[in-house]
């Protein structure tokens, strides 16, 4: 399953407050491309999770994943955090081996 | 079954080769410059160093990289070469040449002798056709090579005609040659 | 680490900030395949995933559905002869006729597949139908997959080499292949092209040289001019049916002729003499005699000494065929051999002394081997699929096709449109009329070979052009475009030039897959693609573990005495843990148990190799020295 952290759920709900969209869902996904692998698709979701999508709850935080993607996704974490660095939501992902120099493409 | 007939288009078509090269309108050229000119172009226009490029400009180059390498083995080879300034002249060889009735019955002694060398398993016979034909041809590249120039300094139509049987000629040795081989 | 943002729907950025992807160079041999790509700016193969180079082009189809590729699948062709395919690239783009030299071989159930192609070879396993293409693209896979492993990569793109007289259907099936393995093939790049590509960057060879190729089922020589940093390819020739492989079928034909065994209905006898012959052949690369072993069914065991002169002479009319070729070849080129600067030795089957011999006398000329004849294609190929992809090329490679093109014409005479050696991509056209009056439409029958005849060459394609208005015999205009591109394939088209109908004609559909087949191929594999994949990474696990079990736990019956204190003990524990992972289905764990088996038994297995060697120098068995001590 894809897991939210607590923090992740709190800056969700904060950006869907000022968002002023009614639902608070997030479609997470895979895609091809990227220097020697994949990419995330991180974005608002639609109004309905598909019917052959993953759906995970969490305190009023829905998370909506294709079939494909939850292959490479299952038991990741999804988490917000803050540091030197800036801000930003990271994927704790345990089925990455490896990521390209630019960090924006990973390897499974 | 329906099969096709060759048809040659008219033959005042064909682009110089020459000029594709850079290369002064004569028989005789630098083999060496040839070769030198034809790898320097080939690298500014072989469609793998033009990889960035845009769609249409890859068409238009990669025409003229096939343009050149067509130029490029007609200049290499002396009776191709010949043959095509001929053509530059308006002098053509058509499939069907007649050919002078002598040439004709040199040409049928020659096979009939091979063929009976080679029946008989005289390979010693069959080396000494070969090597003879080998220096006729030698010959008549060369005899080739001294009527363009005569033509060149002299513009006489009859240099051209000469240097057409030659030619025929030496097609005729080529295939004889290759006959050997087989 | 990286940080993200929620986009909007639909807009989630595909990052393309990496220019680079990767692309590896992929040498599909007929005995083995390896894959490699440019690291830090030197080329190096990529090893699989148990460490070794080299993966046998091997691919056994279970009954439960399973796809088993290398060494594990080699190790099941005496069980599995039917099932268990090992000359896949000799098959590619050839039918049945083709192949008839080497039919009694061929323990396969084949047929030609008659409702598309007519005359591709499809395989009959068990019920289940597959081309030789298919397991070309199931090796394919199998070895990107590895190397996707081994890498830390997910390799899209790759150019693959075939031998340089590969025709149009024999290239046309490797493309194919893979596509059907996912990837975009960047190019198919000569065998000896590639090898000279290698020495060229890291030996910094330039002059004229010669390229020997002798492989496992294919022969190739190259012509090559390496100067100023342009390959030019003069002219190439070749036999792509010789190879190592009928050497070991000589041996094993003789063999069994001595020992008075019949070929017929003897499939895994003579797949046994075959593997046993091409042992020998290596044993001769290193020593002056060596002795072919048989175990027949009787129980015993049927010897002969072979010496390297008996290889030589059993040979023989082999290495002619190799001599005529070469020799036109220098004459294409117009070299002779006091021009050539020196001939590079490729292919595993240089390894022989007898070939390396041959090669020193016909050409007299310095022979450079100082590259792994083995990995030197690879390596070539991965130079240039890194140029490919990088956008830069430094070094500019000029290939020719290996043998005319044209059409029939009136007659049954074969008209060449393009000649052989033509450097590519080139290009001809040629105009055709008609020879009756009122005729409407033309066969137009396209070929590649050098004879006069029409019915002398190899058919690529036939196709009917219709549609011609009906004219007086001679004015129709119809225009034949022929295009070869830099992989060496044929494009073909036709343009009637009073009405502008024009036709593109797929070639080579004689002999391989239609573009329609490749998309359905593709379609079927992607539906299943994710199952596929998880499974697939518990079944190579398992297959693996379960080969490593079975010999660790043979050594152990056949070399008790090599064992030391609690090895045994030891190692039977490393063995149940392994087992146990195998019952969980979890492949990490049974990965991880394989690691510790392997470190467990390194030193019992230092110690039976070790005596294996002694045992091949004095050329007996372990089993027999086992006996003695």
């Amino acid at each position: 399953m894809v897991s939210i952290t607590a923090n992740a759920v709190e800056e969700i709900k904060k950006q869907a407050k000022s968002r002023k969209a009614t639902i608070s869902a997030l479609r997470l996904g895979i895609r091809g491309g990227g220097c020697t692998g994949f990419s995330y698709l991180f974005e608002w979701a639609e109004e309905k999770p598909r019917d052959t999508d993953h759906v995970f709850h969490e305190d009023g935080v829905s998370l909506y994943v294709d079939p494909k993607s939850y292959v490479y996704l299952k038991d990741t974490e999804l988490d917000f955090v803050r540091n030197m660095m800036g801000h930003g939501f990271k994927f704790n992902n345990p089925n990455v081996t490896g990521q390209c120099g630019c960090g924006e493409a990973v390897q499974f | 079954m329906a099969n096709a007939v060759p048809f040659h288009k008219n033959q005042n078509t064909v682009e110089c080769c020459f000029s594709v090269l850079n290369l002064k309108k004569q028989f005789e050229i630098d083999l060496e410059e040839l070769e030198s000119i034809y790898l320097t172009r080939s690298k500014q226009t072989h469609p793998d160093q033009n990889l960035n490029k845009s769609p249409s400009e890859r068409v238009a180059i990669l025409q003229e990289f096939m343009k050149l390498n067509e130029a490029y083995s007609v200049l290499k080879a002396p009776e191709r070469r010949a043959e095509h300034l001929l053509g530059q002249y308006g002098v053509f060889i058509q499939d069907n040449e007649t050919i002078s009735p002598h040439l004709l019955v040199d040409m049928l002694d020659m096979r009939e002798q091979l063929q009976e060398a080679q029946d008989n398993d005289d390979h010693e016979r069959v080396v000494v056709f070969k090597n003879t034909m080998i220096e006729n041809n030698r010959q008549n590249l060369k005899e080739i090579a001294d009527l363009f120039v005569s033509f060149e300094e002299n513009d006489d139509l009859n240099s051209l005609n000469m240097i057409k049987d030659l030619l025929i000629k030496f097609r005729y040795g080529v295939r004889y040659l290759e006959e050997i081989e087989e | 680490m990286s940080l993200f943002q929620i986009a909007e729907p639909g807009q989630s950025v595909e990052k393309e900030q990496c220019q680079q992807r990767r692309a590896v160079g992929i040498d599909l041999g007929t005995t083995n395949t390896l894959v490699a790509y440019v690291r830090e700016e030197k080329p190096v193969v990529v090893p699989c995933l148990d460490d070794s180079l080299l993966i046998p082009s091997v691919v056994h189809y279970s009954e439960q559905g399973d796809v088993i590729v290398g060494k594990s699948a080699r190790a099941l062709i005496q069980e599995f002869p039917k099932t268990t395919i090992a000359s896949a690239k000799r098959m590619l783009g050839r039918s049945k006729e083709d192949l008839k030299n080497i039919m009694e071989f061929l323990p396969y159930d084949m047929e030609e597949d008659r409702d598309n192609s007519q005359k591709m070879i499809m395989l009959n396993l068990d019920g289940k139908k597959i081309s030789p293409i298919e397991v070309s693209r199931d090796i394919i896979k199998e070895v990107l997959h590895g190397a996707s492993e081994k890498t830390g990569g997910v390799i899209d793109s790759a150019v693959i080499t075939v031998p340089a007289y590969f025709d149009d259907g024999q290239r046309q099936a490797t493309r194919d292949a893979g596509r059907l393995a996912g990837i975009d093939v960047l190019r198919l790049l000569a065998e000896p092209t590639a090898a000279a590509l290698a020495y060229g960057l890291e030996k910094n060879v330039t002059g004229c040289y010669v390229v020997f190729d002798l492989g496992g089922g294919t022969f190739d020589v190259s012509v090559l001019n390496l100067v100023d940093n342009v390959f030019k390819v003069c002219a190439i020739g070749g036999d792509s049916s010789l190879g190592g492989d009928d050497f070991d079928r000589l041996i094993a034909k003789k063999m069994l002729d001595v020992a008075q065994i019949s070929l017929n209905n003897n499939a895994q006898i003579v797949q046994q003499a075959l593997y046993n012959a091409r042992l020998t052949k290596e044993q001769l690369s290193i020593h002056e005699s060596a002795e072919f072993l048989l175990p027949l069914s009787d129980g015993t065991v049927f010897r002969h000494t072979i010496t390297q002169q008996d290889f030589a002479e059993l040979i023989k009319p082999l290495l002619d065929q190799i001599g005529v070729i070469c020799k036109k070849t220098l004459k294409d080129a117009n070299v002779v051999n006091s021009a050539i600067d020196g001939v590079i030795l490729v292919g595993g089957s240089t390894r022989s002394t007898v070939v390396s011999d041959y090669v020193k006398q016909f050409f007299g000329r310095p022979v450079l081997s100082d590259l792994d004849p083995d990995q030197v294609v690879a390596l070539g190929a991965a130079v240039q699929a890194d140029m490919l992809v990088g956008g830069t090329a430094p070094v500019l490679l000029l290939d020719v096709i290996p043998l005319s093109l044209g059409i029939e014409t009136m007659g049954g005479v074969f008209e060449p449109l393009i000649l052989r050696n033509s450097t590519i991509p080139t290009g001809a056209t040629n105009t055709y009329t008609t020879y009756a009056d009122n005729q409407t439409g033309f066969d137009i029958h396209v070929l590649q070979g050098e004879r006069e005849t029409a019915e002398g060459n190899r058919s690529l394609a036939r196709f009917y052009l219709k549609g011609i208005p009906p004219m007086v015999a001679g004015m129709a205009r119809v225009e034949i475009v022929f295009f070869v591109d830099a992989d060496g394939i044929l494009h073909v088209t036709a343009k009637e030039e009073t009405t502008g109908i024009e036709t593109s004609v797929e070639v080579s559909t004689s002999y391989g897959l239609s573009d329609e087949d490749v998309e359905r191929i593709l379609l079927n594999s992607f539906e299943h693609a994710e199952a596929d994949m998880l499974y697939r990474k518990l079944q190579t696990a398992r297959i693996e573990a379960s080969s490593m079990i079975a010999s660790i736990q043979k050594a152990i019956i056949e070399s008790s005495s090599l064992l030391e204190g609690n090895e045994q003990k030891e190692l039977e524990q490393s063995i149940l843990m392994i087992q146990k992972a195998m019952e969980l289905e979890d492949f990490n764990a049974i990965r991880v148990a394989m690691k510790e088996l392997e470190k467990t038994a390194e030193p019992f297995v230092e110690r039976c190799m070790n005596k294996a060697i002694v045992a091949a120098v004095k050329g007996r068995s372990v089993l027999e020295i086992e006996k003695e001590s």
